[in-house]
């Protein structure tokens, strides 16, 4: 064969091998994802989050910086796509207003104890699950009637606007009488004051709660739903949801997962359970 | 996916629960808004003060901020009302101060001449008011009145906030459940308009035949 041929074979096959093996390293490229080049144009990212669940996502007030293991998650997305961990936007979500937002374009994605369910698959898409929770009950430390999620059945429990609980209820103790208040805060005061029995939520969210007001409340502690949390992503960005994914995978490969989770979780909610993305 | 047929119910159940709202409230706030006219027009000082005091308090005052300090802060001292009866008592308190301004602007427009003929006569207070102020002052206050059932039934709107299912929740939960904002909230605004427009015809019509000429 001519030099030259051989030159340009060799050429050509080292730059395949290169194109193959350049995203491995650099995760942060961009694939063709017109969501992922407007944040990377922007220069942050833009997450709808609670600013309201303990260990996941609080603000502090003294800092003004937004802590906690979705946080977290946040911050490590937007160092893998704009090469800096601060180049995060947190906005203050609802479980009312997180979806609408999150397609609206406010915010690029919702890390926000959001359960990854069919309903909503139909209006978004998820990345993940990065937690796996599972939704449990809350009541009065004196009150030792309530000991499973049937013993609900004719008494009023509390449940959050825009979440999937009373629905998960219902299964199991369809007589229970519902009240939905708009925030964690209110549910936690209601229980406190005896307008209901119970509040019904994320095992999680209740241990953080229970941590704010030490020995008043007791929690049943038998999780009867089993609730992976995921990403909100737009419905109009697969390859986003892609890139997400795979930074998830990577994650849990490196250790930065479970690094994580015993910054924030461990010591409140015990053992770790890692979760397995969902393709 | 749910029916039309079955939302449209669910709008409706919403808006009985917006009147119930609406008309309880408004009810207390009139019998309220007599007393404290009363007291404001009235020979006693302190009485007046207090209804003074009550009215400006109120009028400063958010009314949602003022429902969430009944709803949670009222039972840490002791007294736990139901979120209806919660809803209804803070509208009532509030709108109140309102009706009592419109019923003093009445009572005030009645010519002081005929007062002070009735008392020359010697009526009393009482008898007064009975028989001359109160007669004239109603064609005054009747459109101003009007007006504030009008803005107490979107007022009532508040009770969403603690979940009560009246029009404003209503489609809330219906947005949460189809992700389908612009219809759900159109559907709302549908609603109250049935009630606010009727409303406001039957006004227009009372205020004509009322218009009698001096």
């Amino acid at each position: 064969m001519k030099l030259k041929n051989i030159a340009v074979m060799a050429s050509c096959i080292a730059a395949t091998l290169f194109a193959a093996v350049a995203p491995a390293h650099a995760a942060d490229s961009v694939p063709t994802d017109s969501t992922m080049e407007k944040i990377q144009k922007r220069g942050k990212l833009v997450v709808g989050t609670s600013q309201n669940s303990l260990m996941f996502s609080v603000r502090n007030p003294i800092s003004g910086q937004t802590e906690g293991f979705e946080a977290d998650l946040a911050r490590m997305l937007a160092k893998k796509l704009t090469g800096s961990a601060d180049n995060v936007e947190f906005v203050k979500t609802t479980p009312e207003n997180r979806l609408p937002l999150l397609q609206s374009g406010r915010v690029d994605v919702v890390i926000s104890t959001l359960t990854i369910n069919d309903q909503r698959k139909k209006v978004i898409s998820f990345a993940g699950p990065y937690y796996i929770a599972g939704q449990d009950i809350l009541t009065r430390r004196a009150d030792t009637s309530i000991r499973s999620v049937a013993d609900l059945t004719g008494k009023t429990a509390c449940v959050l606007n825009g979440t999937t609980v009373e629905d998960n209820v219902k299964k199991f103790a369809p007589q229970t009488k519902f009240v939905t208040f708009a925030d964690t805060p209110a549910c936690v005061e209601g229980v406190v004051d005896g307008r209901f029995d119970a509040y019904v939520d994320d095992g999680a969210m209740l241990a953080g709660e229970a941590l704010r007001q030490p020995n008043k409340f007791r929690i049943v502690g038998k999780p009867f739903t089993r609730e992976p949390w995921g990403v909100g992503v737009s419905k109009d960005a697969p390859a986003f949801r892609n890139w997400i994914n795979a930074q998830l995978e990577q994650s849990i490969k490196d250790g930065t997962w479970n690094k994580l989770y015993a910054k924030n979780l461990e010591g409140t909610l015990g053992q770790p359970q890692v979760p397995t993305i969902e393709p | 996916m749910e029916s039309l047929p079955s939302f449209a119910w669910r709008f409706i159940q919403g808006m009985g629960v917006t009147i119930e709202l609406s008309l309880l409230s408004f009810a207390m706030a009139f019998v309220l808004g007599v007393a404290l006219t009363v007291m404001a027009v009235g020979p006693l000082a302190p009485l007046r003060w207090f209804a003074a005091t009550y009215v400006e308090i109120m009028r400063m005052t958010p009314l949602l901020a003022l429902l969430l300090l009944f709803v949670f802060g009222l039972p840490k001292l002791g007294f736990m009302y139901s979120l209806i009866a919660s809803s209804v008592l803070v509208l009532g308190f509030y709108t109140a101060a309102w009706i009592a301004e419109v019923l003093r602007a009445g009572v005030n427009a009645v010519p002081p001449g005929q007062i002070e003929a009735a008392r020359s006569i010697g009526m009393t207070f009482t008898q007064v008011l009975a028989n001359v102020v109160i007669p004239q002052a109603v064609r005054t206050v009747i459109p101003p009145l009007g007006n504030l059932f009008v803005i107490q039934i979107k007022a009532s709107s508040i009770a969403a906030a603690i979940g009560v299912f009246d029009i404003t929740y209503t489609a809330q939960r219906i947005n949460f459940e189809t992700a389908q904002a612009v219809p759900t909230f159109a559907s709302a605004m549908v609603a109250y308009m049935l009630l606010t427009v009727p409303l406001g015809m039957f006004m227009r019509r009372l205020e004509q035949k009322m218009a009698v000429a001096r």
